[in-house]
């Protein structure tokens, strides 16, 4: 299980970063492993489930990244909804050009760091990369594939 | 897409299913992205349905992989509760992790046991066995499924059921439910099985109703005679539900 340390500064930075509250984690545990950080529910049936030899737990939810903690695609879907800043909203058509890989100019007034990308009527799809004016998508390009972005859009 | 399925069910437990004729490629949809969706066979979706696991409960899925009734099991739960995913195969555990952190599923513990040996220190209040099968209700789909089904006549199916059914049933808690279900039609692999847990356990079949497409467990087979109670099982036939042939059997353990 990670330290008391890494939960203050791991939701901390949530909190501080895209406003999302440290309570929400209240009933989650994260579990450490060398760069990264699993969420997993908390629940009575775990005392038990702790002598099970277990591959995976939860989700992977955090990964160090140089000086960052970057909060995984699949962890900012699930929890980008209650951001109350560093959100973005883009069209399909900012999101081809994000996917190919080109940076999109903006005007937010932030501070050089991870921003959450919402498409549609605030349909979370991960992160992107804020420096210097610039966003730079995030998101894999395995998962958030052509043929996804060529399918028709209904959200 | 047709929310109310098209097949006359509008029960409150198909409330978050939608049925889809002929979707092409739904791994290509950006709801597939989001996690908002996953795609499964209606018969598959129904296993989950059965056994419905409650909230906050303790629950075992002991051939998880790839992941869609175990998915299915934690939206039922609202993602409270443990789920213990369990799958043998490395190269299945992929996907199964993959279908788990796409659909947010935050209440699993993936393991690697061998079915048939999960360690039997552990009870459950729910479990899942969706086992090993030779896969005929799959035939309309797929022409590899009749190659599967003849390897995996070599390995004796039947015996591996057998014992997996039989451990499950030991891991059930006092009045805890599993779901014995295969996507074949085999009686052998089926009625079978459940005939030969209740010749070796205090097991009971309870009654199961998923809708009008259902048709009631067979009580012989091939000359041989099974318990009544089998009677309580159902199979499914792709010509009556336009999916994939299966077979359920909810087994409480008193």
């Amino acid at each position: 299980m990670a330290e008391d340390k890494d939960r203050d500064q791991i939701f901390g930075y949530l909190e501080k970063r895209f406003g999302i509250d440290k309570s929400f984690f209240k009933g989650y545990i994260l579990l450490k492993r060398k760069r990264s950080w699993n969420l997993l529910k908390n629940d009575k049936a775990l005392v038990s489930a702790c002598s099970l030899k277990a591959g995976k737990v939860g989700i992977r939810a955090f990964r160090k990244i140089g000086a960052y903690i970057k909060p995984t695609t699949r962890m900012i879907q699930l929890f980008g909804s209650y951001a109350t800043k560093a959100k973005m909203s883009v069209d399909i058509t900012d999101l081809i050009r994000l996917q190919r890989g080109e940076p999109l100019k903006t005007d937010l007034n932030l501070e050089m760091g991870y921003v959450i990308l919402t498409l549609g009527r605030g349909n979370v799809l991960g992160l992107g990369f804020f420096s210097d004016g610039m966003i730079r998508s995030q998101i894999s390009r395995r998962d958030l594939r052509d043929s996804i972005l060529r399918s028709p859009v209904n959200l | 897409m047709d929310k109310s399925l098209g097949l006359g069910f509008n029960d409150k437990q198909y409330q978050n299913l939608v049925y889809c004729r002929d979707l092409n490629s739904p791994g290509n949809l950006i709801e597939y992205f989001l996690g908002a969706v996953h795609p499964q066979a209606f018969t598959s979706c129904l296993a989950a349905i059965a056994l419905w696991p409650k909230k906050d409960s303790y629950v075992l899925d002991m051939c998880a992989s790839p992941g869609g009734k175990t998915s299915h099991m934690a939206d039922l739960m609202k993602n409270s509760g443990i789920i213990v995913a369990n799958e043998l195969y490395s190269n299945r555990r992929v996907p199964l992790g993959n279908t788990l952190a796409r659909l947010g599923v935050v209440n699993t513990v993936v393991t690697a046991y061998q079915a048939q040996e999960f360690p039997l220190k552990h009870s459950f209040d729910f479990i899942l066995a969706d086992v090993p099968c030779s896969g005929e209700g799959r035939f309309r789909l797929s022409d590899k499924t009749k190659a599967l089904r003849k390897l995996r006549k070599q390995y004796a199916i039947q015996d591996l059921q057998k014992k997996i059914i039989v451990r499950g049933f030991d891991l059930l808690k006092e009045h805890g439910v599993m779901l014995y279900s295969t996507c074949t039609y085999n009686p052998d692999e089926n009625e079978s099985i459940i005939d030969f847990l209740l010749k070796s356990r205090d097991a009971e079949i309870l009654p199961l109703s998923l809708g009008p497409y259902e048709d009631l467990g067979l009580l012989g087979w091939n000359g041989r005679h099974y318990d009544k109670r089998i009677g309580n099982t159902r199979r499914f036939y792709p010509h009556r539900i336009d999916s994939v042939g299966f077979f359920m059997a909810k087994i409480g353990r008193r």
